[in-house]
């Protein structure tokens, strides 16, 4: 089970020594600088990225403080040094746990997910007993809008829709463990029930409220990856996750096919019997909006890194001038794909 | 439309809010304006004080523009009125983001309500938009605080007589549930209109009151047996989120069997909606809370109210204790007082309003282009700009300073005056009922319950009675596949 304490552990062990304990603050807030994103990545602990939001600078200290009162760790000029027991515990600690938190990929849709999921949740529960009027549990117009929208596109066709919910959620729930499914559920108002918040959770279990809120992300997270994998099996609930991949031309989709399927820049160039600059835009396209792009077959590391410093000390980011500076032997389609990698780790992560 | 029938309204309610009948002065309000006399109306908190608006509003051909000093309270009611299946409301203040509020002044013809904060009402643009409508009523509520008699003075407030004039003076409604004679004579005297008055008594005779002045180290102790025998829905106040919050673990401890949750402002949107929400649907028994909880709170059998620090002043008192027993079953309020309990009110005035120092600081870093405001609370800004803008007249620094610190003065006079009153309430040794309320009316009904400590009421001897009122109950237990059958009416196949 994920725990707060555990986790913060676990991630200054990853920077020690070499990143204040701020960036770590930075880190589970969010925060939408180059600095936090960069490290997120070079020190993987990427899926921590922008997962407890609303965090404060004060719980944040207080929960330092706390390791430090247990000797997990010392406190030095803002630096945190892990001490052996505390090395000790990170070695007992079973790592799957935090793979299951998916921040640099959902941290901006997390939020809408869940708490759409609850009104619609709440609306479903009440008008099955046929009432309509109550107050909704979630107040921002956006997410109402939302679940308004929903209805609609089933016409109001209550029954249909709460078997459909039930199902589908019956389905995600399943996947991830009991204790978490129920924490998670216990969360949500319907008819005759009002949910139970994270505090009260918290005091419930005698955990903390930021334990609840891992749990409650963990889950959330689970359940979007499942439904992302197959969206047709989810046509409920795939409605409450934006589609990234949609945002792909239909061309550069089948590109992406192709290129999935191994093909080569060339050979996809000749089946599909288009311009090779064409081409060019797709994997431009495609190494924006997905982050598992393999930049690596197109540019090896050493080029890479030699555009990215360029790019980093230009003070533009017009190609020509940085073509001038990175030489001749990378190309114009190589500069542009690093690039897009840049790009893509921001609007992932920002 | 002096064709307004009885039956008309009568249906019209039922219609709208589901009442078969009206409460004592709703129909007589909503006479007076749809007849078109500017009115000025007192009713208790928990009467139904909108419902005399929102009913005219709804028959009226236009639209209705009710002014409310607490954002809060206008996002609550706008809610409350969807929540009715009315959905043509909506609130406009200062929270919104531009677009938000563009949208809202776009489309002004759909709605029949608009709830304003009157900052709002400020702006130009606001007004020339409202001013192109047919605005059938002007609803001021809480009225109070367009005086400087009252507690909750609002500057803002004193300029409501320009937009009435502005938005060619359609008909007034004033509303308080907190305004004693004087202050009922302000209203009129501020707004400059000659209003039909009409006065109902706010006293509660459902309501038993009882004050325990014990050492402020036995208050916990003496709270817990208050309550040993009380599993009845329950209230209790506090001063400040810490206290709320320790003495809320303190009681979840004592009473591993009830339901306690705690509220203050400090807490999530979302986390403050489930409590408010557990509360009204008798999944909670008991709430910790400071004065953010209480908007629109509309539960029917609240049984005890105890203020556990004294509140600010008279008319907190009254809203808060309010809150208790609004389905006329009798109820009781108890006010734990400590020697000494007076000086957090009396910090929360200074705390307020900038001393002289801080005046002085103000205006000479505005004569010298200096921006003083970024050193200053929010509540001294706000009181300083307005006496700044108010104040022209004076060149000279000096008597600007000195002008605005009359007018601080008085201020905390009236203020201090508030909490005096209170103490000496707390202190009487005659019957608090008839203290309490002849602030307020010339004739206070007499108790349908017990009155209070000074005349028949003894905490002891009561509190030694088990009362139990049935709460829902909502069990941790449950598994998440349980919560989903139950909750979506459905089964899993197996």
């Amino acid at each position: 089970m994920i725990r707060y304490d555990d986790l913060l552990l676990n991630l200054f062990h990853l920077i020690e020594n070499e990143r204040s304990m701020s960036s770590i603050y930075y880190l589970l807030k969010g925060k939408k600088s180059s600095q936090t994103i960069q490290d997120a990545y070079l020190f993987q602990m990427e899926n921590s990225y922008g997962i407890l939001k609303n965090l404060s600078k004060q719980h944040f200290t207080e929960a330092v403080q706390r390791l430090a009162d247990k000797q997990l760790i010392t406190i030095e000029k803002e630096q945190i040094y892990l001490t052996d027991q505390g090395r000790r515990r990170v070695l007992q600690l079973d790592q799957s746990m935090f793979v299951l938190l998916k921040g640099h990929i959902y941290h901006k849709s997390d939020h809408l997910f869940k708490d759409t999921l609850l009104l619609l949740f709440q609306t479903v529960s009440m008008l099955i007993q046929k009432q309509n009027r109550f107050i909704p549990i979630v107040d921002q117009p956006y997410v109402q809008t939302k679940v308004k929208k929903i209805l609609l596109a089933y016409r109001k066709n209550v029954k249909q829709l709460a078997d459909q919910l039930f199902e589908e959620l019956y389905r995600t729930l399943s996947v991830v463990p009991d204790q978490s499914a129920t924490l998670f559920m216990q969360q949500f108002s319907g008819y005759q029930r009002i949910g139970k918040s994270m505090q009260q959770l918290a005091d419930h279990t005698g955990w903390m409220k930021e334990d609840i809120h891992l749990h409650t992300f963990v889950v959330v997270h689970q359940m979007m990856s499942i439904i992302e994998q197959k969206r047709e099996d989810f046509p409920l609930l795939s409605n409450l996750i934006e589609k990234h991949s949609s945002r792909l031309t239909a061309s550069a989709q089948r590109t992406q096919e192709l290129f999935h399927a191994g093909k080569t820049f060339d050979e996809i160039v000749e089946i599909r019997n288009l311009k090779e600059s064409t081409i060019q835009d797709h994997f431009i396209e495609m190494a924006t909006y997905h982050i598992d792009f393999p930049i690596h077959d197109f540019l090896p590391d050493d080029k890479l890194k030699r555009v990215l410093e360029v790019i980093q000390h230009a003070e533009t980011k017009k190609l020509k001038p940085i073509k001038e500076l990175v030489g001749e032997d990378i190309s114009y389609f190589q500069i542009r794909l690093a690039i897009a990698v840049i790009n893509q780790r921001k609007k992932v992560s920002v | 439309m002096n064709d307004v029938h009885n039956k008309d309204l009568n249906d019209a309610l039922k219609f709208h809010f589901g009442h078969d009948d009206f409460r004592l002065g709703q129909k007589e309000i909503i006479e007076s304006i749809m007849n078109g006399y500017d009115t000025l109306a007192t009713l208790p908190t928990g009467s139904g004080k909108s419902i005399c608006y929102q009913l005219p509003a709804l028959l009226g051909e236009g639209i209705t523009i009710v002014v409310s000093p607490l954002i809060s309270l206008m996002v609550d009611q706008v809610k409350l009125l969807k929540a009715e299946g009315i959905k043509r409301v909506a609130a406009l203040n200062s929270l919104m983001d531009p677009k938000q509020k563009s949208v809202v002044l776009n489309q002004l013809n759909q709605y029949k309500i608009l709830y304003c904060s009157p900052e709002m009402l400020q702006q130009q643009h606001v007004t020339e938009r409202l001013s192109l409508m047919k605005i059938d009523y002007l609803v001021i509520d809480e009225a109070h605080c367009i005086s400087q008699w009252g507690h909750e003075f609002r500057p803002d407030f004193l300029r409501l007589k320009d937009v009435i004039r502005q938005l060619d003076h359609p008909t007034v409604l004033a509303l308080s549930a907190t305004a004693t004679p004087a202050i009922q004579e302000d209203i009129m005297k501020q707004l400059e209109i000659d209003m039909n008055k009409l006065i109902y008594p706010i006293d509660r005779p459902n309501i038993t009151f009882s004050v325990s002045e014990i050492p402020s180290e036995e208050k916990l102790a003496h709270l817990i047996d208050i309550l040993e025998h009380k599993k009845v829905p329950t209230m209790i106040y506090f001063s400040s989120r810490k206290m709320s919050e320790f003495v809320c673990r303190s009681l979840q401890k004592e009473f591993p069997d009830r339901e306690v949750a705690f509220y203050h402002g400090g807490m999530e949107q979302q986390d403050r909606l489930l409590i408010q929400q557990q509360f009204m649907h008798d999944q909670l028994d008991i709430i910790c809370c400071t004065s953010a909880f209480g908007m629109g709170v509309n539960k029917g059998n609240i049984r005890l109210v105890i203020h556990y620090h004294m509140p600010p002043t008279i008319e907190s008192l009254i809203q808060e204790v309010g809150r208790a027993g609004r389905d006329g079953q009798p109820s009781v309020s108890i006010v734990l007082y400590s020697p000494g309990d007076e000086g957090l009110p009396f910090q929360l005035i200074q705390s307020e309003l900038p001393s002289e120092n801080e005046v002085e600081f103000y205006l000479n870093g505005r004569e010298s282009g200096q921006n003083p405001e970024e050193f200053l609370d929010e509540s001294k800004i706000r009181f300083l700009r307005l006496q700044d803008e108010q104040i022209k007249p004076f060149e000279r620094i000096g008597d600007k300073k000195q002008a605005i610190m009359e007018y601080r003065n008085e201020r905390e006079r009236v203020k201090s005056n508030g909490v005096l009153q209170l103490l000496e309430w707390i202190q009487t040794s005659s019957c608090r009922r008839t203290e309490l309320y002849s602030l307020f009316q010339n004739n206070v009904m007499p108790a349908s319950a017990a009155c209070c400590d000074r005349c028949d009421f003894s905490l002891h001897e009561w509190q030694n009675l088990r009362e139990e009122e049935r709460r829902q109950q909502t069990s941790f237990q449950d598994n998440w596949v349980s919560l989903l059958e139950q909750l979506l009416d459905r089964k899993v196949q197996s």
